[in-house]
């Protein structure tokens, strides 16, 4: 569960978020919406813990991660899938490096991790990719393993930033339609997305932001 | 021992995989890493080479110091069975190692065989020549100081005119050698610093060109440690590289200077060669330089991946 309590940030005079309030329930799907600045990256980044609310409480489950020590933000992390724009992947790794990097960070035993590395490849139906280096993919594969990445560990939460911005209509639906099936198996997924044309394909839930406030929230 | 459980094995294959990669990062860049590991080198052969100089020169000096004598000069009238008694009583002192008495007849015959002096000994019609006790003072042990005050009691004895003992070159000798060691440690202290440095420097340019490596792995959840390890070992591969590399270079030119040193050494009737770094030394200069790299690293990373955090 994600749940933002009158949660307010501020960028030295600019207001980013004003006193916003949600909850997203345990294994809901809903998308983060509104024009450029209206505070849909805020409120990921605030999730991720890589800002602090200036005011209101964040909480992920019944925990509030607000003032969390700055050496437990790695922990919390490794309990998040994150999906940014870009597809964010090393490029000097191979495919298969790169999706089992969570579980590396995790400290899995190599012998589990490849498995589970496979069966990440096998629900973005890439694995037969697993030696290719990231600049041999095209953009919709690049981004399908960084989902194949952010699922890996298998998060209870998956949060995503525009993750169809740079690919063809196509390709979006495609990626759309696998976010689908993660919420299906039961993640909570949280996606900031413009594209209302295509969001507007999918049944769930779309919060609406403007100017930091949240002036929409349609089921 | 215990078999480590899967959570330390897979810590264990962590570091591997950060020690393999920091190795796959330096083939990555082969001439810009070769010419840092050069400098490294240099900079660690130097104070190397000071060391490698002080030692041989210690040797030397070393087999010098075998045979510091004092000379006691004997009275006129003292007879060749007093002589031979106070040998043996100076034989049984602790800090003396080896006595030998030179009767006035032996001095004048060995003056003899250099100076041919047959007439001048007819012409005077007796020998002048003093009978001479060389007494040989244990060493390395007793500081020049201790030598002076031994000479001082020989003096003293009967039947001893006189007493001698060139201390001035055991001085200059023993205080040369202790400039050389301060100068040593000194010169070896800058040259670690600078080893530190230029491989902070390194590693501080390549962090810069991890930045979005580190941010990516930041957001996945990666720790600090995590983070910072593969520049760390990075580091120390570059210092224990550095440090292989000055090891050869030391070795190359102690066999380059081994046959003109042995020439000049056979001038003075002597067998000397140079002494090369035994293992331990060699092990301490290599490990040494790979433990100044991986602080080198923590310098680099402490400063400069915290903001990245």
């Amino acid at each position: 569960m994600i749940r933002f309590d009158q949660v307010s940030k501020r960028y030295g005079k600019q207001t980013a978020l004003n006193q916003v309030s949600f909850t997203l329930p345990e294994g809901d799907m809903a998308f983060l919406t509104g024009h450029s600045g209206a505070g849909k990256t805020s409120i990921l980044r605030l999730i991720l813990c890589q800002e602090k609310a200036n005011a209101g409480q964040v909480f992920l489950g019944n925990r509030s991660i607000t003032h969390i020590k700055k050496r437990q933000v790695p922990l919390l992390r490794r309990q998040l899938g994150f999906i940014a724009q870009e597809a964010n992947l090393l490029e000097d790794q191979t495919v298969f490096q790169n999706v089992a990097l969570p579980l590396i960070i995790d400290r899995w035993h190599s012998n589990d991790l490849s498995g589970r590395t496979l069966a990440a490849l096998d629900k973005v139906q890439l694995r037969h990719k697993a030696n290719c280096k990231p600049h041999e993919l095209s953009g919709g594969e690049q981004q399908r393993i960084n989902i194949a990445r952010a699922i890996v560990h298998k998060p209870a939460i998956l949060l995503a930033d525009e993750p169809t911005g740079n690919l063809d209509p196509e390709l979006a639906k495609d990626i759309l339609a696998l976010f689908d099936e993660l919420n299906r198996c039961g993640m909570t997924i949280l996606i900031a997305s413009h594209a209302l044309d295509l969001i507007a394909t999918l049944p769930h839930r779309i919060l609406t932001l403007s100017h930091g406030q949240l002036v929409g929230d349609h089921a | 021992m215990s078999k480590p459980t899967r959570r330390q094995a897979s810590y264990l294959s962590m570091h591997a995989r950060s020690f393999i990669r920091s190795l796959g990062d330096l083939t990555r860049q082969p001439i810009g890493n070769a010419m840092t590991i050069l400098v490294i080198a240099i900079a660690i052969v130097l104070p190397a080479l000071f060391y490698f100089v002080g030692m041989n020169v210690k040797a030397v000096a070393d087999r010098w110091h075998d045979q510091p004598q004092i000379s006691l000069y004997l009275t006129n009238h003292t007879n060749d069975e007093q002589a031979r008694q106070l040998t043996e009583a100076l034989q049984k002192r602790d800090l003396v190692a080896s006595v030998i008495y030179i009767s006035p007849d032996q001095g004048w015959e060995a003056l003899d065989q250099v100076l041919h002096l047959k007439t001048l000994k007819e012409q005077l019609g007796t020998n002048p020549l003093p009978g001479i006790i060389r007494v040989t003072p244990r060493w390395p042990g007793p500081t020049p100081e201790a030598l002076k005050k031994l000479t001082d009691q020989l003096g003293d004895l009967s039947h001893v005119q006189d007493a001698e003992l060139d201390v001035g070159w055991v001085k200059r000798l023993y205080y040369i050698l202790n400039i050389a060691q301060r100068l040593l440690i000194g010169v070896g202290c800058l040259f670690a610093l600078a080893v530190v440095l230029i491989i902070a420097n390194t590693i501080r340019l390549s962090i810069s060109k991890h930045e979005r490596e580190m941010a990516i792995l930041t957001l996945l959840g990666a720790s600090k440690s995590f983070i910072v390890r593969p520049f760390l070992y990075r580091g120390f591969v570059y210092g224990l590289l550095g440090g292989v590399l000055a090891r050869v270079a030391l070795w190359a030119l102690s066999n380059w200077l081994s046959e003109p040193v042995q020439q000049l050494s056979a001038t003075y009737l002597s067998q000397f060669s140079l002494h090369e770094l035994d293992a331990l030394a060699s092990a301490i200069l290599i490990v040494g330089s790979g433990l100044l790299g991986w602080v080198g690293a923590k310098l680099a990373t402490s400063t400069q991946i915290a903001k990245h955090l």
